[in-house]
């Protein structure tokens, strides 16, 4: 990797946007934009909910794929950390098959590495991991069940798979547990279901475990232990029964449980989720839910839809973190990369990819309009193959109301991306007759508004209701 | 399909493979650790050249191509790589030892190229496991892959992978569309269009499978060269053609889905001579489904296009399935008559296979009137004519029949033997209702030499197949088998509920044979168990229906009802 920022040549900037990447705290290439993610800085926001209160907390967090999550998340660690907190942090995808998670795995998976951390930090949590221990041997388990998991994890300790025998016996176990989860073995559906009929006392295992987690922290001087979930929203979205999708199930049907561990807990969800039929819910369970919406690169129809001269300012800066705009691009190109990404910033490098791709080394400043454009036509044709047919003219209507339905199409339309999600920068200059002022706005990507069928959805949209154009 | 043309977006225009190439190179040149890439090409020969373009400007970049056909369905790709790597390191490092330059400690870089990973996608309707494998794993590839990957999808399966790995598919850093070339794609399709349906049916089942994804990247290519109606003639054969592949690999649900968007092409051109074919097509999937009156329906209407047309090969196939659909309805005057005039066209327009097919239709009718010797002797003549076209799907069913003969003479060994070597022919076609069919055969065999458990398990096989591919008749015929075995082993509630079953799903398809045998098979169940009035309820029904069909097994049926009336005036 490229270590010193920003990049001068097309080579090095090529690394410089890796949109694989997200970025650790305190890194050079970090934009602040809260200014044009509305007014509040998400991060803060959060951080204040945890330091503030006396009482655990449950906060939801969420907003579009790409769109910076983890590497906020990973800057709310490091300010919690510097507080005083002691911050167990994991992606779910680590431990448990993203494609089937229940509630119960998300739990174990939780207990476990709240032990693993302590560990690592050479805190022991002998007593509690006791009492969980005799719980799965007495209550959980029939005894040759419990016996012959024992005799497993001996003979796997042996040959050296699994974790070694310095380890404490239950959290070997409950690595195997939510490792079987993982691989899918078919003892998952059964602990699952052990686990589901005493769920209330499974909770209670794990928060007797958080309880002297937190006190053992205390007693080291840290404050009291906050739980951040990340990747929760890459849970596969399907149907599981009708009407039921495995996202309500996670977060709906069983919220109350998540709500239940006696510690700070921040989970990370579809943005999709907040829109759903089941959201009041939702809200009702998580009052604390924050959105990191898109950066605002275009205002919205009731300000006059023009560009966001700050939003784009804050895209180039972005790029401008990463890459040396002034030796290797055209600034128009730059401008108009940062409108066609929407304010979505891996759009963004994934566009400067394909753009140093089709860049003219012979040219002074090989990034040029003509580069930009072509890459722009890639993110539109792969936009093609994301919208399925019936969603056009659901799509028109978004892009002239900036507002959107909390159905199941809609819903879609978050998860594919093909509308994105923006805030108001100032509340009070928006006009009161839009109703809810500090409601979120919408609007079609501008990738998707570059569809031949987006503009023929548009031209009959607005045909058939000429007021709206 | 129909939809309305559409300018077409301006600025996605094609792009020459050249240019395609040049930035896929620099992309892959300029790349550090993991890198992502999709290129999109729905033909291979134009996938080969464009991969061999890109290994010959990489070759003096220093760095090496490793390219990975996967030739089979996988569950996970990253596994594969990673092993791949190894040996790639594995074969670099051992080459490096014999002139120890100071350039041997850098390891080359290696570009990986992914081919046919389509083969896990089967449409881009499926949730196959392997798209949920890469958006999950997709944090384990960064970690684990520090080369730049490109993988190679036709248009179908990377519509399926944009939309089921959105998060994987996210990570993409470079995204190429090669261009459909229109002279390769009539050259790929021409050889396809003209093959004999039989040609196809007798293709292997890997190459049936093969066929599929080449058929759906051609509709792909065809879509996007234009809406004109020369392309979209293709694109309507195209459909056909996977609608057929999907038919004979059991597939009936996306044969039906094939078949309906081409029947919609076609309507929408009036393109009469392929409605006529499509509404033939899915009148034989109805009738595979049991839905007889709606099969008849249609195949009279496609009769009708073709004779307004004059069609003579394509009236002589409609009267062919007619008689079959008619035979398998009992009434055997009228599928004679129809198979004679199918036989009199084909014979005029010299269509061996369709000859073939139609002496082994009466082949069968013989057989059925206890004709055995005339049976034999039309299904050897159409066995020597199959066998010279090498029909192998035909040749199958002809010694199946071949079997049932040696059965019906009570010739087990030969009727095994026959039935394996059948059995084995299905089997590498592919040919699901065919390997269903020999294995109820086979099942027969095994309960008459009084293997019991040997029959339940080949029984239970075939249903299965029966169940996957909806084929309602076999269901019922495999069900009554159950029944029958069911009552040797004295478990006559069972029994008697299956042989219920079996019943009621021969009345509704109007199976009246059929249904004779289930009621003859409850007589037999009432007679074991004393319940001798219930049993010549049954017979009585039973002989009726025989009588009226003049079956030979008549007798049997008369035999009983006397033996029951004795067991009568003896209480």
């Amino acid at each position: 990797m490229s270590s010193t920022f920003p990049a001068k040549t097309l080579r090095e900037a090529y690394n410089a946007v890796d949109p694989t990447q997200p970025l650790p705290a305190g890194d050079a290439r970090y934009v602040n934009c809260n200014d044009v993610r509305g007014n509040e800085d998400v991060v803060a926001q959060m951080f204040r909910t945890v330091s503030y209160s006396n009482q655990d907390t449950h906060q939801l967090f969420t907003g579009h794929r790409g769109c910076g999550k983890s590497t906020e998340l990973l800057r709310l660690k490091a300010r919690l950390e510097d507080a005083g907190f002691y911050v167990v942090y994991f992606a779910v995808d680590e431990y448990l098959d993203a494609n089937d998670v229940i509630y119960t795995d998300l739990l174990l998976s939780v207990a476990r590495r709240v032990e693993e951390d302590f560990r690592k930090d050479d805190i022991e949590l002998t007593e509690a991991l006791k009492t969980i221990e005799s719980w799965f041997a007495e209550v959980v388990f029939q005894q040759n069940e419990w016996e012959q998991y024992q005799r497993q994890l001996e003979a796997e300790a042996s040959v050296g798979v699994g974790l070694p025998r310095t380890v404490p016996f239950i959290a070997r176990l409950l690595a195997k547990f939510t490792g079987q989860i993982k691989t899918g073995d078919e003892v998952k559906t059964e602990i699952r279901h052990k686990l589901d009929r005493q769920i209330s006392q499974l909770i209670e295992q794990i928060n007797s475990l958080l309880l002297q987690a937190c006190l053992e922290a205390r007693k080291r001087g840290k404050q009291s232990i906050v739980i951040i979930v990340d990747n929760l929203d890459r849970v596969t979205l399907k149907e599981v029964s009708p009407g039921l999708t495995s996202h309500d199930t996670l977060f709906v049907e069983h919220g109350r449980q998540l709500r239940d561990l006696r510690c700070h807990t921040i989970y990370t969800v579809p943005i999709s989720m907040i829109y759903s039929t089941k959201a009041t819910v939702l809200r009702n369970l998580f009052p604390d839910t924050r959105v990191l919406p898109m950066i605002k690169v275009h205002e919205p129809r009731a300000k006059g839809a023009g560009d966001s001269a700050q939003g784009l300012e804050r895209m180039r800066g972005l790029l401008g973190h990463r890459v040396d705009l002034e030796a290797l691009a055209e600034p128009d190109a730059i401008t108009y990369l940062c409108r066609a990404s929407g304010g979505h910033p891996r759009d963004l490098m994934t566009m400067v990819r394909h753009s140093i791709e089709y860049a003219d080394e012979s040219q002074a400043k090989p990034i040029d309009l003509p580069a930009v454009r072509r890459a722009e036509a890639r993110l539109v044709s792969a936009f093609a193959r994301m919208v399925p047919e019936d969603h056009f003219e659901k799509l028109a209507r978004v892009h002239l109301t900036n507002d959107i339905q909390n159905d199941e199409d809609h819903q879609t339309m978050l998860f594919n991306q093909s509308v994105l999600e923006y805030a108001h920068d100032d509340v009070s200059a928006v006009e009161p007759v839009s109703g809810a002022s500090t409601e979120p706005w919408h609007d079609v990507h501008p990738a998707v508004q570059k569809l031949a069928r987006f503009r023929k959805a548009l031209e009959d949209e607005r045909a058939q209701s000429p007021i709206r154009a | 399909m129909s939809a309305p043309n559409l300018p077409s977006e301006p600025d996605v225009a094609a792009e020459p493979a050249e240019v395609i190439v040049r930035r896929l190179v620099r992309a892959i040149d300029y790349a550090e650790g993991f890198w992502l890439g999709f290129v999109r090409c729905n033909l291979i020969d134009q996938r080969r050249k464009a991969a061999a373009a890109c290994r010959d400007l990489l070759a003096p970049l220093g760095i090496r191509l490793v390219e990975i056909d996967l030739t089979e369905p996988v569950s996970e790709l990253l596994p594969i790589l990673k092993a791949r790597i190894v040996e790639e390191q594995s074969t670099m490092s051992a080459a490096g030892e014999q002139p120890p330059t100071v350039f041997a400690a850098l390891p080359a870089k290696l570009a990986l190229f992914v081919y046919g990973l389509e083969h896990s996608i089967p449409s881009s309707e499926a949730y196959p496991s392997i798209l949920s494998h890469l958006n999950l794993n997709r944090e384990l590839f960064r970690q684990e892959i520090l080369y730049p990957l490109v993988i190679w999808l036709p248009e179908y399966a990377l519509t399926a992978l944009a939309r089921r790995a959105p998060d994987f598919w996210a990570w993409r850093s470079g995204f190429y569309e090669l261009a459909p070339d229109a002279e390769l794609a009539a050259r790929t399709f021409g050889p396809i269009r003209d093959e004999a349906l039989y040609v196809s049916a007798s293709l292997s089942e890997q190459t049936k499978r093969e066929r599929l994804t080449l058929l759906k990247g051609l509709f792909a290519d065809y879509r996007e060269l234009g809406d004109g109606s020369h392309e979209r003639r293709a694109q309507c054969e195209i459909l056909n053609e996977l609608g057929s592949v999907h038919m004979v690999l059991g597939e009936l649900s996306e044969a039906k889905q094939a078949y309906q968007e081409s029947l919609a092409i076609a309507r929408y051109d009036n393109d009469l001579d392929l409605i006529a074919v499509l509404v033939h097509n899915l009148a034989m999937l109805a009738q595979d489904q049991g839905d007889y009156e709606e099969a008849r329906r249609l195949y009279n209407e496609s009769l009708e296009i073709k004779k307004r047309l004059d069609d003579q090969n394509g009236i002589a196939v409609t009267l062919h399935e007619l008689g079959r659909l008619t035979q398998r309805q009992d009434d055997y005057e009228e599928a004679r008559r129809l198979y004679s005039e199918s036989l009199e066209i084909k014979k005029r327009l010299g269509n061996q296979s369709g000859i073939a097919k139609s002496l082994h239709q009466l082949a069968m009718l013989a057989r059925n009137q206890g004709d055995y010797e005339e049976a034999r002797r039309l299904y050897s003549e159409s066995l020597e004519i199959k066998k010279r076209l090498d029909d192998q799907s035909g040749i199958a069913i002809s010694l199946h029949q071949l079997a049932m003969l040696a059965q019906d003479k009570g010739d087990n060994e030969e009727a095994r033997r026959l039935y394996n070597e059948s059995l084995e022919i299905e089997q590498r076609l592919g040919n699901q209702s065919g390997i269903a069919i020999s294995l109820h055969q086979l099942a027969m065999l095994a309960l008459r030499q009084g293997d019991y458990e040997e029959a339940r398990r080949l029984y239970s096989e075939s249903l299965e197949i029966e169940q996957r591919l909806g084929n309602q008749s076999g269901i019922a015929a495999t069900l009554h088998e159950l029944g029958r075995l069911a009552r040797y082993e004295n478990d006559y509630e069972e029994s008697k509920r299956l042989y219920n079953e079996s019943l009621a799903m021969k009345r509704k398809l109007g199976n009246i044979s059929g249904e004779a045998s289930s009621l003859y098979g409850l007589a037999l169940l009432y007679e074991e168990e004393g319940k001798y009035g219930e049993a010549i309820e049954y017979a009585k029904q039973a002989q009726e229906i025989i009588e009226r069909l003049k079956r030979p097994n008549i007798v049997f049926i008369n035999e009983m009802l006397q033996r029951l009336q004795q067991k009568i005036s003896a209480l």
